[in-house]
Order: C-alpha cells, then structure tokens, then sequence
C-alpha cells in the first residue's frame, strides 16, 4: 500500500496570525497535511510584494491550497488560474487555520461581513 | 474650541458622510459609524468587539497601521491615500486620517480612524484628465492652454515651427502634435537629434550620401531629410548644429534642395522642418555661434514650452497620466500617489521638467507594486526635504515660530511672489507681512 500523498497548504501571514490582506502578508508558512496529521513544510519569507512575484513563488512550492485574509479578485484569478484553491477571507492563528483546514471547518474563521462561498470551504 | 457636552455625540457621527471607526488600546473596534458600515459593507453588530485589522482590511494593516504610527509618534495623519480590499474582492480607494484617543488624565485609551471613500472622485479626474488632454500632450494650464488654441493653425501651415524651452518640457511631444494635426500626418515624422553626432556623422545622416562619397560608401544612402519626403523632419537640439551644416540647412530651408555627400545635383525634398533647442538661440546667434540667416528662417512660428514649475497646476494631471502608462507597461496596479506624495511633488522645482517627474514616478514603480505611492517609494533626493502629512509631527518650536517658518518658506517657495505664497497658505496679505516682519 502506498502513502497517501500530502497536501501542501500555505498561509499568508503576518508575524504569527493570517494576515488581514494576502498582499501584506510578510511570509508564507507551508505546512503539508498527511494522514490527516499536520507537518511544517517550511517558511518563505518575502522581500517583494510584487504579486507575480508571489504566486511564482507559491508554484515553485508546490502549494495545493492559500490560506489567507483578504484578497483582490485579481490576485486570487491569476492563483486560481495556475491551479492554486484559495481560501480567503480568513482571520486567526497559524495553528487555528491549519487546524481549520483539517477539520474542514474553514468557515468558522471567516472575517467580520464574510461569508465564505461554499466551494471555498 | 471645546465640544458642547450636552450634544448627542452618537447622532453626530451617524450623520457625517465619512466613514468612521474607534478603538480600544487591544485594536478592538468599539464604535463603527453608519458610512463605515457602507463603505466597508461589514455591519455594526459584525464589527464592534473584532480587532480592527480584520474589519478594515487596508493596506496598510499588517505592520504598518495608522493609529499605531500616531499612538507610537503623538502625532496625526491626515489624507493619507491607501485602499482597501471588500469582500467580493475589489480594491476600494480611501483617503484616511487617523489619532489617538486619549482620556480626562491624558492617558491614550485608543485611537479613532475616518477615511473618505475616493472612488467618485479619482472616476472624476480620470475625466477631467481626458478633457485636458491634446494629441499626447497633458496639461490644463493657462500657459499650455494658449499653445493648444493656436497649435491647430500653425500645424495645418507649412511653416517651419521653432520649439523653445528647458530640457525636458516635451519638445519633441510637441513636434509629433504638429506633425499629426498636419495635413502630413500620413506621411513620416523623422526625428534628428543633432547634439548626439559628431559633426560628418551627422551630415551623412541628415543629407545622405551617394557611393563613393568616402571609402567605406559602397551604396547610396537616403539621409533623414529624404526619408521625411511629404512628411516633418523635426530636428532637435538644434542650437548644437555645427556651422558647415548650419549653412546647408539654410539652403534647404530656402531653396527645398540640398546635396547629399558626394552628389553633383541638388536632391529636392517637400519637408516640413520642425526645430527645437533649450539654448538661448539669440544669445548664440550675438555670440556667433549660430547663423543669423538660419535663425530667422526657423523663427518663422516660435513656441516658447513652459518648465514645469511655472505650471504646477498640471503635475496632478501628470502624475495620473504617468501611474496609467507605467501601470500599462509594467502590468502593476498602483492607483495613483498618495495625498502627501503629491503635495510633495506639487513643491519640488522640477530642474529637469515633466521627464523629471516621469523619472521619479518610474522609480517609484520599482518599489511599490500596487496600491498608493508613498513617501518612501520616492528617490531619495526627494524624500530629504518631505515634509510629512502629519499635522504636526516632525514640527518643533512654539506654534508661532511654525507659522513664521511656513510663511518664509511659502515665499521662497513661489520665488519672492507673495500673493502666490498667501493663496498656497491661505492667508491673507497682512497676515503674511505680519508674519514675515515678527522676529524669531
């Protein structure tokens, strides 16, 4: 039997919570989810705030998922395009949001006047 | 001037137009006025008792928040330009003010934010930008202005045009326009810049030359002046045109005929020759140094192009005119620069004219990616003398030595004009002599 394969999910974060618009975020924390158990996958911090830049570096991550605050309808387009899920409108800790995301219960860190779409929960 | 007390604060900021918001020293929201709940499209009962970061969603949350820089500074912000992002992903442009809130002891208990939504009126100068617009030319200017009245007649002319003024002030801009309100404009426009080749280079350029003219001159080569047939040669920095072809220009200017290198007959050309310099061509020509015949055979229509300082009114206009092509260019989304950028650039003298303000735009591209130009993103050189929007940060001294201070600079600013540094100010003329005649 062979190992399921991981799903490789990022966080665009602020210091240590989601940060409250993608575009600010100040690193990107990459966890890989297998087994239903969560591993660190590493931690890109960002010099440029460029969003091609971004989502380049997203790709070169293999990230499967963003989780993230909000977003410009731009910005989320052109990840979605390069077949990136995004999962915005998000608000909480690191570990709330990987734990979220586990649990499939996304939704309950949605933002103040959010509500997500049900594709992206 | 004190609030009075028996005022129903509440009902006071329900009614105002600008969207509100105050906090506690936790960032938590504990008060969201009516305009913020619809300029955000986050109700009251979803804001209150939610950290700010997460309602507000600017950006400039994430490490660079207002309140926090006035908390942290014991100053005030006001019309800072930023945006923020709304929940079906579209980026809104808000102008903010921001300060500290503190209690009866002095104590900071938090902090109050206002921002003013800008979308009606950044839609309301990209139409004023197109009414301001000529061919490729952008200004509104009384100086600009009177060259777009007759800019029309002279271009439909066949007279030879002379564009006159500093380095950068769009001369060849303005070439093209004449070219392409002319009955020319299906023709070629052919652009010379006769400062940037040595001497023979140049004549071989402008005039051709046939084989054989000199060693390495196998074939024929049609010079500037041919390759402009029907159309506008437009030779630029004419005032560095060396004196053998001072003499061969004149000729063709008078005759429509000129000799490539080698020739043995006169080539004709029906050329318009449009000529531009930022030299003082009178002050050469008492000099010697340019001819005087030639002088006034291009001095047939003078236009004088005014410097960017002497026509500040169309840096806002520019400055959008710039942020649109760069974002057009570089596939950025900047919406613009922020309140006190502009202000900033609306002071600077600009020696190097409207390519000066391109160049500090292009360098502001490289630093910010999307969202509002700050001060930070400008070069350095232009940074030294900021000044910043904070009401009073950064200001030291008594409240009359700031005033004395402002009104000096006001005056050097607008060259000595103090009528100029009363309307900058808002002040009236006797305020301004009592402010300039009181000692330090």
């Amino acid at each position: 039997m062979t190992p399921e394969s991981p799903t490789r999910i990022c966080l665009a974060c602020y210091k240590d919570r989601l940060a409250s618009v993608c575009e600010n975020a100040d690193r990107y924390k990459l966890f890989d989810i297998r087994d239903n158990d969560i591993y660190p996958a590493g931690l890109l911090s960002l010099p440029s705030k460029d969003p091609m830049d971004r989502t380049s570096a997203i790709l070169a991550c293999g990230v499967s998922y963003l989780l993230c605050g909000a977003i410009g309808a731009d910005t989320r387009a052109r990840l979605e395009r390069a077949g990136v899920g995004v999962r915005p409108w998000l608000t909480g800790s690191v570990a709330q949001a990987v734990s979220a995301f586990r649990r499939g219960n996304l939704a309950d860190l949605a933002m103040p006047g959010c509500r997500p779409r049900r594709e992206d929960i | 001037m004190p609030f009075p007390r028996n005022l129903p604060l509440e009902d006071v900021f329900a009614s105002i137009a600008d969207g509100l918001f105050t906090v506690d020293a936790d960032w938590n929201i504990t008060y969201f006025n009516e305009s913020a709940q619809r300029i955000t499209g986050v109700s009251y009962a979803e804001a209150v008792g939610r950290k700010c970061w997460d309602v507000f969603r600017s950006s400039l949350c994430d490490g660079n928040c207002a309140v926090d820089h006035c908390l942290r500074r014991g100053v005030s912000i006001t019309n800072k330009s930023i945006f923020i992002i709304k929940n079906d992903g579209s980026r809104l442009p808000v102008s903010i003010s921001a300060s500290a809130l503190t209690n009866s002891d002095g104590e900071v208990v938090g902090g109050v934010e206002t921002f003013r939504d800008l979308t009606e009126i950044q839609a309301m100068r990209r139409k004023v930008k197109d009414l301001y617009r000529f061919e490729d030319i952008v200004g509104h200017s009384p100086s600009l202005d009177r060259i777009f009245r007759i800019l029309p007649q002279v271009s439909s002319s066949q007279a030879t045009t002379l564009l006159l003024g500093e380095s950068g002030t769009g001369k060849e801009l303005f070439a093209r326009a004449i070219h392409s309100l002319s009955p020319r404009r299906d023709k070629p426009f052919v652009p010379v810049n006769c400062g940037a080749l040595p001497e023979n280079l140049l004549e071989s350029e402008l005039f051709g030359y046939k084989a054989g003219a000199f060693t390495d001159a196998r074939h024929d080569k049609p010079g500037r002046l041919e390759m402009a047939e029907g159309g506008t040669v437009f030779l630029d920095e004419i005032g560095d045109l060396p004196g053998p072809l001072q003499v061969k220009l004149l000729r063709f200017l008078q005759e429509k005929t000129f000799e490539p290198l080698g020739g043995v007959a006169p080539v004709r050309a029906d050329v318009r020759v449009v000529a531009a310099t930022n030299r003082d061509l009178e002050k050469r020509v008492a000099d010697g140094r340019f001819r005087q015949d030639l002088f006034y055979r291009l001095n047939v229509v003078t236009f004088h192009l005014p410097p960017l300082r002497e026509r500040r009114e169309d840096i806002p206009l520019l400055v959008e005119h710039f942020v649109e092509q760069f974002n057009a260019i570089q596939g950025k989304q900047v919406q613009g620069v922020s309140e006190d950028v502009l202000l900033l650039l609306l002071r600077h003298d600009f020696p190097g004219n409207v390519r000066e303000l391109e160049n500090i735009l292009e360098y502001a591209f490289i630093l910010c990616s999307s969202g509002f130009i700050q001060q930070e993103h400008l070069p350095d050189s232009l940074q030294a003398g900021a000044e910043p929007a904070a009401s009073a940060g950064g200001l030291h001294g008594t409240l009359e030595e700031i005033k004395r201070r402002a009104a000096r600079h006001a005056v050097e600013r607008n060259q000595g004009r103090r009528m100029a540094a009363c309307r900058e100010l808002g002040i009236t003329k006797d305020t301004l002599r009592r402010l300039l005649d009181s000692k330090e």
